[in-house]
């Protein structure tokens, strides 16, 4: 056994306060007990939510009162309203309150005070996640992005059933929130200036800086004269601003060419200048003779070619125009009889 | 929900005897009784993690976590529950301050979750009255930790949880009486703390 040392306290001689420790401070029970009860009355309506006792004789007897030894606080029950324990608690309990669940307890049978309940509205209606909001409020906006997310597609089998012509479509080779939209949006296309207004067009990427298409061209416009122009258009534009091939994500397809004269072939307006690159735009090549486009531009200026002539180009139909192989559609069918012999690899 | 966890429920004033009473049947597996002692736990756990934790970035969605960790950490728990002459109310705080340990420790930060847009007019407290009660609030929290342990864990589950001295002291492991003198002091200290500040 250790001997103490001289100036350590005995702990029999110390008056050891009801697990308090820390607290040297000796209570004297007999004439704390009313600031004791006065205390747990002030406690228990907090506890309870209830509104702070303002009558003397909830907590304590009038001799108790008129003690002044007695008052470990406020003399009157009604100074409670104004001590600041009390109030710090009465604001922390408010807060932690706000939006919280209701207690089953029914000792709290009253709402606290500086709680603000409108009429007619439950105070802490849901649980602690219910923080906000009257009206309970569901976001509108999932609302309009369903619509927009199943007014895109409408609008793409909308306009793919039209039969513009891939060419004319640079629109289909930006990225578009209907991405399908520019693979079929070549497909026979009529004029219809009901459904290509500028705006209703998801797939209406604008070749300058956001604006429509018809807005560019201006409306009344019609597909295959401004065909070859808005090529040629896209291609200095595209050039200038040094996009290419990062924009064409979606495969495209080049309009059916049974029903339409052989225009001003486009490639041939073009071949002259060149090597077109990688990055031109893949437009609508009608071959002379109605012979099916080829796909990969060839780095000297060659007439159109069979499909017989080009290499591993086998993906042509007879509905649908061959696509660059670099950007192959995966839902262009092969036609078998278009496909070359080992010989011509 | 059985006939025993129905009148549980709607007891004038449930105690421990009545919150052990709903244990048992939620030991045995009564869903009713299951559900009630949730329903009882729940709100008294919510306070307790939030006066606990506090707000995070304004948001009490960290305290609101943990409590519901906790809840789920009781119902979870219940099966292999034995009475063992404790009262369940110290079980289930026991629980949370262990959760609430863990989140102190804890140093990540979700991310705060924002209201939705209200579509009718908003009927709680302006800003002014929020504001104030929450710099009130916080002052408190303040003040709290700045008292013994043991007494803020009194005030904490005496005021803001809502438990009464009995249970109070089942908790702690005090009686009733212990639990009075000493919500009495730390009442003491809290005022004087806060005149201390107020002066200064």
């Amino acid at each position: 056994m250790t001997e103490r040392s001289g100036g350590a306290p005995d702990p029999a001689d110390s008056p050891a306060g009801g697990g308090d420790a820390g607290t040297a401070q000796p209570a004297p029970a007999f004439w704390n007990l009313a600031a004791v009860r006065r205390s747990d009355a002030v406690v228990e309506a907090l506890a309870t939510r209830r509104a702070l006792p303002a009558d003397p004789a909830d907590g304590a007897g009038i001799a108790d009162l008129l003690d002044p030894a007695a008052a470990a606080g406020p003399a009157d029950l009604a100074g409670w309203q104004n001590d600041p324990a009390a109030r710090l608690l009465r604001a922390l309990i408010a807060d932690v309150d706000a939006g919280a669940p209701e207690p089953l307890d029914h000792r709290r049978s009253c709402r606290p005070p500086e709680q603000h309940v409108p009429p007619g509205r439950h105070p802490r209606a849901g649980g602690p996640d219910d923080e906000p909001g009257p009206g309970g409020g569901q976001r509108r906006g999932s609302r309009v992005i369903v619509l927009l997310g199943v007014v895109g597609p409408l609008l793409t089998g909308v306009l793919a059933t039209t039969g513009v012509a891939a060419a004319q479509s640079g629109l289909a080779e930006r990225p578009g929130p209907g991405s399908g939209a520019g693979e079929r949006a070549d497909r026979g296309r009529e004029p219809q200036a009901g459904a290509r207004s500028g705006g209703e067009r998801p797939d209406a990427a604008p070749v300058r800086g956001g604006t429509p298409l018809a807005a560019v061209h201006g409306t009344g416009w019609t597909w295959p004269q401004a065909r070859p122009v808005m090529a040629r258009e896209r291609r200095d534009d595209e050039k200038a601003s040094g996009q290419g091939r990062d924009d064409r994500k979606a495969p495209r397809r080049l309009p059916p060419r049974t029903s339409e004269p052989p225009a001003a072939d486009p490639w041939q307006e073009r071949s002259p200048a060149g090597d077109p690159g990688e990055d031109e735009p893949r437009g609508a090549a009608p071959e002379p003779g109605g012979a099916r486009p080829f796909v990969r531009p060839q780095p000297q200026p060659q007439p159109p070619q069979t499909p017989q002539d080009q290499p591993g180009t086998g993906e042509d139909t007879n509905d649908e125009q061959p696509t660059d192989p670099d950007e192959a559609s995966p839902a262009a069918p092969a036609d078998p009889a278009d496909l070359t012999g080992p010989e011509s690899l | 929900m059985t006939s025993e966890a129905r009148a549980l429920r709607t007891a004038a004033r449930p105690d421990e005897g009545d919150l052990g009473d709903l244990t048992t049947l939620a030991v045995q597996g009564d869903p009713g009784a299951i559900e009630v002692l949730l329903a009882q736990v729940r709100p008294m756990v919510v306070r307790y993690c939030r006066a606990r934790l506090g707000r995070i970035s304004g948001q009490y969605h960290i305290a609101d976590d943990v409590a519901q960790e906790v809840c789920i950490a009781v119902l979870s728990a219940l099966p292999r529950y034995r009475d063992m002459g404790r009262p369940f109310a110290s079980f289930v705080f026991g629980i949370a301050a262990h959760k609430i340990a863990d989140a102190l420790r804890s140093a990540v930060r979700a991310a705060v979750p924002t209201e939705d847009l209200p579509d009718g007019p908003d009927d709680r407290p302006g800003p002014e009255e929020t504001v104030v009660r929450y710099i009130e609030a916080e002052r408190a929290r303040d003040l709290l930790t700045r008292l013994p342990d043991h007494q803020r864990e009194l005030v904490l589950l005496r005021v803001v949880a809502g438990l009464s001295a009995e249970e109070t002291g089942n908790v702690l492991g005090m009686t009733a009486g212990a639990v009075r003198v000493a919500q009495h002091r730390a009442l003491a200290r809290l005022r004087a703390m806060a005149s201390e500040e107020s002066i200064a």
